[in-house]
């Protein structure tokens, strides 16, 4: 397994690691009807923090056991297929979003608060970003 | 019309070249080992210019490494 296929497998890893749960508890803290933006911006950010922690240290683990290696053709080619792919996801799901909110039927409009639509786009941004690195090791794993 | 594949003898190749192994022919062309795998195995159809590259390599030209199989 190359470098850059597991540094694929590192942040998808991480990144499910991480924000499943993370919106599993902004779930279950909007159900109890406690969603504020002081708390969501404080969870939101020891989430970041601790993937970014997570992945640098498992990147670096894999750089010192099988060392680092330059791009070359196919790693561009998977990247920009994985960066497709997660571009069309993160489209797809903001305008879905966006129209979801619009058009809600107004016995949602008094429940769709500024701390929740803000975790709604959050939500887009990961999923691009699963989608993105799931691309990257399916690819490497089938072919490219 | 039915999307046809790149198929390449570089396995065959490499065995002719005194075993070179797929580290050295990625060395000489400037990929890594896994991109080599990836042509060998038909799981990845090279740019024209690495083809290029791999043929010079085993001193071939190009229609004698890689071929066009219509499905």
């Amino acid at each position: 397994m190359s470098f850059r296929e597991k540094s694929a497998w590192v942040c998808l890893i991480s990144t499910l690691v991480v924000f499943v749960p993370y919106f599993l508890m902004v779930a279950i803290i909007d159900a109890a009807g406690a969603l504020k933006m002081g708390a969501i911006v404080g969870l939101l950010v020891a989430a970041i923090f601790f993937q970014g922690a997570i992945a640098a240290a498992a990147m670096i683990a894999v750089a010192i056991r099988s060392g680092a290696d330059t791009a070359d053709e196919r790693d561009r080619a998977i990247d920009l297929r994985a960066f497709r792919n997660g571009y069309f996801v993160l489209s797809v799901s903001l305008v879905s979003a966006i129209c979801v909110m619009i058009f809600a039927p107004s016995s949602w409009a008094s429940h769709l608060t500024l701390p929740l639509a803000s975790q709604v786009f959050f939500g887009c941004f990961v999923a691009a970003e699963v989608v993105k690195y799931s691309t990257q090791v399916v690819s490497y794993r089938r072919g490219f | 019309m039915g999307a046809g594949r790149v198929i390449n003898n570089i396995r065959r190749l490499r065995f002719d070249a005194g075993e070179m192994t797929q580290q050295e022919l990625a060395d000489r062309v400037g990929v890594t080992r896994q991109t080599i795998i990836a042509i060998e195995g038909a799981k990845y159809s090279p740019s024209l210019e690495l083809a290029f590259k791999i043929a010079e390599a085993f001193g071939h030209a190009l229609e004698e490494v890689f071929e066009y199989k219509k499905s």
